[in-house]
């Protein structure tokens, strides 16, 4: 028997549930500016509601991921530090940064969407209002009333306003260059979630390199899942093909993880044995492949041959992708930190 | 410049635990945190047992995987091979503690994180690290690897063995175990208790 005095090794505090929710949205949203930029350069105007949806969603969704990071930080106080030094041999300082002009270009999408300003009223505030006409004075000698001065916060409002449109304005010059480059730093984060975890070799789980493209393709997955909600049923149905295909690597991915684990070395296997025995693996094969791939890519399949299972709704194959996008975040966070060398 | 390393003779340490408090005096540990760790192993069937007490702190890896991944530089080490966290610039997303393949880090309460220092302030003042000061059965020394007559070396060359945990992560640890029957032996795999959970919970 061994007993152990001091800091035990279960008791360090380590990833959490945060971070696997970072990595899953990391990942939806890099999918989201693949797909965008990839519709916009090659099929221009084919599919606006898919447009839409992933310029509306992505800086929020992101934004709410990072979130998490943050909370994750027990220093909070210093996350500035990120920003003043750039360590070249840091997964995560590399992630920084990348998030950083991520987070700009999807920026620049969302303040695409804002209309030009127009004439509206909120609880008797006046923005935009039209100038008043002015009445000829009956009297020559009466004074010309001068019209009220829109109160601070109309002022703030409409110039606010005016600015993010001229920004949406000017950032509509550069569609094509932000679409590229949009593909670029979506990719990259989206590869990124595999390699912060992956760079880490004392925890065998993760010490592969099919993580990061694992979790980039389950994050193709995940955000064409996340569209497929929201689209109409033609746009659905001319995605169906692409998401069997996400699907199908990602399957091939995990066969390849798999294999990777279990002819590895005995840290490898007694890793792969974590994932895939005992609570774990009961979410990775139940949640994560069957229910998370297999199940939604058959019935995106029957769709596609017309013959769509009558009892379940369209919407069940996308939340079903989405719940194992998540659930393979969480399963192999967790798992990963109970491996060791 | 200097190599610093630290050994202890596991046929020398008592199990005392002294280091473990002095550290903790020392550096000023928060309360349910240790820098210090202590295994204790007991095989075999009664009345044929055999234990060993092993200490456990930061290995100071000349090769330390927790470096490279901090993100902000506040894990460094310094030019003569000690492995430090500056708190002013740690930010806390524990990647370190995460990389550590022997789980020696922690999360200080006021939010950075925390090992061994190999008491540097002391060192930098030409005395020895508090554990080593401390241990009455002079288990453990401390010195330049780099320099034959220093009292690390001297502990080595007079050794039955010398081993060190886990070699095969490639970090190569600068706390050797000398003259141990079990370091990476097979009771590795043995079940584990954790004592200090008792203590956590105020039992």
């Amino acid at each position: 028997m061994i007993e152990i005095t001091g800091v035990g090794e279960e008791l360090v505090r380590t990833w959490g549930w945060e971070v696997a929710i970072y990595l899953f949205l990391g990942g939806l949203v890099a999918g989201l500016m693949i797909f965008s930029g990839v519709f916009r350069l090659l099929q221009p105007g084919r599919f606006p509601r898919l447009l839409f949806m992933a310029d509306l969603s992505g800086f929020p969704l992101l934004s709410f991921g990072m979130l998490f990071l943050l909370i994750d930080l027990s220093n909070k106080v210093n996350m500035w530090r990120l920003y003043t030094t750039f360590q070249i041999s840091s997964p995560m300082s590399w992630g920084a940064w990348i998030l950083l002009v991520t987070m700009a270009i999807l920026a620049l999408r969302f303040v695409g969407l804002i209309p030009a300003p127009r004439s509206f009223s909120v609880g008797g505030l006046h923005f935009f209002a039209p100038p008043p006409v002015q009445e000829e004075p009956a009297d020559e000698q009466a004074e010309v009333k001068a019209p009220p001065k829109p109160s601070p916060l109309v002022r703030f409002g409409e110039k606010g306003w005016g600015l993010l449109h001229k920004l949406a304005v000017w950032a509509g010059r550069f569609d094509r260059l932000l679409a590229i480059v949009g593909m670029i730093t979506g990719t990259a984060v989206g590869f990124y979630t595999g390699i912060l975890l992956s760079t880490i070799p004392a925890r065998p789980l993760w010490n592969t390199a099919v993580l990061a493209p694992l979790f980039l393709t389950s994050g193709l997955a995940s955000s064409g899942a996340y569209l497929c909600l929201f689209l109409p049923e033609n746009e659905h149905k001319r995605l169906a093909p692409l998401s069997i295909l996400f699907c199908g690597i990602e399957l091939l991915l995990i066969l390849a993880y798999a294999i990777n684990l279990g002819y590895g070395t005995l840290a490898a296997q007694r890793s792969g044995a974590i994932l895939f025995s005992g609570i774990y693996g009961w979410a990775f094969w139940g949640l994560v492949v069957l229910l998370g791939l297999i199940v939604p890519a058959v019935l995106e399949q029957l769709e596609m041959l017309h013959h769509q299972v009558k009892f379940i709704p369209a919407r069940v194959p996308p939340v079903l992708k989405l719940l194992g996008g998540f659930t393979l975040r969480i399963v192999i966070v967790y798992a990963g930190l109970l491996s060791f060398i | 410049m200097a190599r610093y390393a630290m050994s202890i003779d596991l046929n020398r340490c008592i199990g005392c635990q002294a280091c473990v408090v002095a550290c903790k005096a020392e550096n000023e540990v928060p309360l349910g945190n240790f820098r210090l760790r202590m295994r204790e192993t007991v095989v075999g069937k009664f009345p044929n047992l055999q234990g060993e007490f092993r200490l456990e702190q930061c290995f100071h890896c000349e090769n330390a995987p927790c470096v490279p991944v901090c993100p902000t530089g506040a894990t460094y080490k310094t030019k003569d091979g000690i492995v430090l966290v500056d708190p002013a610039k740690c930010i806390g997303c524990k990647a370190c503690v995460t990389a550590c393949p022997y789980k020696m880090r922690f999360v200080h309460p006021a939010g950075h994180i925390d090992k061994c220092t190999f008491c540097d302030h002391r060192v930098a003042e030409g005395m020895e690290p508090a554990c080593v000061e401390t241990c009455p059965s002079e288990a453990r020394a401390f010195g330049d690897l780099d320099k034959a007559d220093s009292p690390v070396r001297l502990a080595m060359a007079k050794a039955q063995c010398t081993d060190v945990l886990k070699p095969e992560t490639g970090a190569h640890p600068k706390l050797f175990y000398l003259n141990s029957r079990f370091t990476n032996g097979d009771t590795e795999n043995q079940p584990v208790v954790v004592i200090s959970e008792q203590v956590k919970k105020g039992e």
